[in-house]
């Protein structure tokens, strides 16, 4: 149990790294569509990483909180890629 | 009973490794890729056995704490499973549409002989 607990944590730290490095590419991205891809994998990561939270302290309320962020990465790459495809978002 | 849960948390430990590297893999090809097509192939590949592989880790950790909450870890993993694959190609036809250009070395372009149907 104890050593689930380190290996839950080793996780979340290499995790946290990985997501630094993906960060570069969302910022310094050559074209639009790379720096989409950047925070699509940044948003995967975090709600892996918060699922990992929710095991280590043991309490349900934290898949809630990575439930609603994985539908909110989805709606955001969907709305971007739209909006940059027709200029607008309605009609 | 005491050996299921330690088959399980075995198992657990197991798939959450197995996951950080696909996750790392992913990272990988994301940074070092030359061209967006590429990378979004490589993002779109590298996540979703990642993110499938250790949340069914954590989903068989959630089963020795409290079998009722893991239920919710299975919701996220069809949701993903779905939706990680379609925002990555809305991603590509985003870039074919605005032409964006590849690389050299690519030799396969499916898509050339359809658009000069039209």
């Amino acid at each position: 149990m104890i050593e689930l607990d380190l290996l839950l944590k080793l996780a979340i730290l290499i995790l946290s790294c990985t997501i630094f490095f993906c960060l570069y590419r969302a910022i310094l991205g050559p074209t639009t569509a790379d720096r989409i891809i950047g925070i699509n994998v940044v948003g995967t990561k975090v709600v892996t990483a918060f699922v990992f939270l929710g095991a280590i302290f043991q309490k349900g309320s934290y898949l809630d909180i990575a439930m609603l962020y994985a539908m909110l990465i989805y709606i955001t790459t969907l709305a971007f890629i739209k909006y940059l495809e027709q200029r607008n978002l309605g009609e | 009973m005491i050996y299921v849960i330690k088959t399980l948390r075995v198992l657990a430990g197991i798939f959450i490794a197995g996951g950080i590297f696909f996750f790392i893999a992913a990272t990988v090809g994301v940074i070092r890729m030359p061209d967006p097509y590429n990378r979004a192939h490589t993002a779109s590949k590298g996540d979703s056995p990642g993110f499938l592989v250790s949340l069914l880790g954590v989903w068989f950790y959630w089963l020795t704490i409290n079998p009722i909450e893991s239920l919710k870890i299975l919701i996220i993993i069809i949701f993903m499973l779905f939706a990680n694959p379609i925002a990555v190609h809305s991603i590509l036809r985003f870039c074919y549409k605005t032409k964006t250009p590849w690389v050299e070395e690519t030799t396969f372009h499916l898509l050339k002989d359809q658009k000069e149907k039209k």
